[in-house]
């Protein structure tokens, strides 16, 4: 297995590792969805703010969207709130199906923005390895972050990618192919 | 207050034992306000999380939410 399909699938520590078929695991993403979106609905409707709420289920991935929230306030500087929110999501997912969840939540889509940010660093990192042929270390990032960003590498040519170091702090590393 | 609507339902979400969560609103000697958390202690764990990732979450979310009542409050998680 690579480790870019590694990342997007780590089993939960003790946990039973079977091979779930594609229908399967798209039911756990669409469970996990729902759970998740419930208890964003709650916290919107405590927060009396608006919000309409989109689930989307795809690419081995659960996204809860908040849209038309029409305020900041669910993310915060530089995204700490959202952050906070998306990790008290996966912890109310976890306990409710025993199983680890990586459901992401959003807010009008400043996590898509901030990736596609992500992605043009990524673009001008490959092209100084190309031209210095010297590995460059990329921001830390979280695991769906560190798949876009290996799929950014995969798609280029002449690079590779690695990822080293521990979570949170686990970053990808854009390496020369070798020849 | 909004903040302890949030902190209470967050805590919900996360424990085993909802109906041994406590909340006492106080105040610190800045006359900020306090929440203390108080749950069941084989729920200790759950909201303090692997490296107090869970703790940290529930502050910046609750703190978040003081702001919707034009305050500042801070959460403290006591046995």
């Amino acid at each position: 297995m690579t480790e870019t399909n590694a990342e997007a699938t780590q089993p939960v520590e003790g946990e039973e590792e079977r091979e779930l078929t594609p229908q399967e695991r798209l039911d756990q993403l669409d469970e996990e969805a729902e759970i998740a979106a419930d208890f964003v609905e709650g916290m919107l409707d405590l927060l009396s703010l608006p919000g309409d709420i989109e689930i989307v289920v795809r690419e081995e991935q659960a996204l809860v969207n908040i849209n038309e929230v029409g305020s900041g306030l669910l993310i915060g500087r530089r995204g700490a709130t959202l952050d906070a929110l998306q990790e008290l999501v996966r912890c109310a997912t976890q306990r409710k199906t025993e199983r680890r969840s990586h459901v992401r939540v959003d807010v009008e889509g400043y996590r898509e923005r901030q990736l596609e940010k992500l992605r043009e660093k990524c673009r001008d990192a490959i092209a100084e390895v190309r031209e210095h042929g010297e590995p460059v270390r990329l921001e830390p990032m979280d695991p769906y972050e560190r798949k876009m960003m290996h799929d950014v590498v995969a798609k280029a040519g002449g690079v590779t990618s690695t990822s080293e170091g521990n979570e949170p702090r686990r970053r990808v590393v854009i390496h020369p192919a070798e020849d | 207050m909004m903040a302890v609507d949030v902190l209470e339902f967050i805590a919900r979400n996360l424990v085993d034992h909802p109906d041994d969560i406590e909340i006492t609103e106080t105040e610190d000697d800045d006359g900020e306000v306090v929440l203390e958390l108080k749950v069941h202690p084989e729920d200790m764990g759950k909201v303090i999380g692997k490296r107090g990732r869970t703790a940290k979450a529930i502050r910046t979310m609750v703190k978040a939410a003081s702001t919707r009542d034009g305050q500042q409050a801070t959460v403290e998680i006591v046995e």
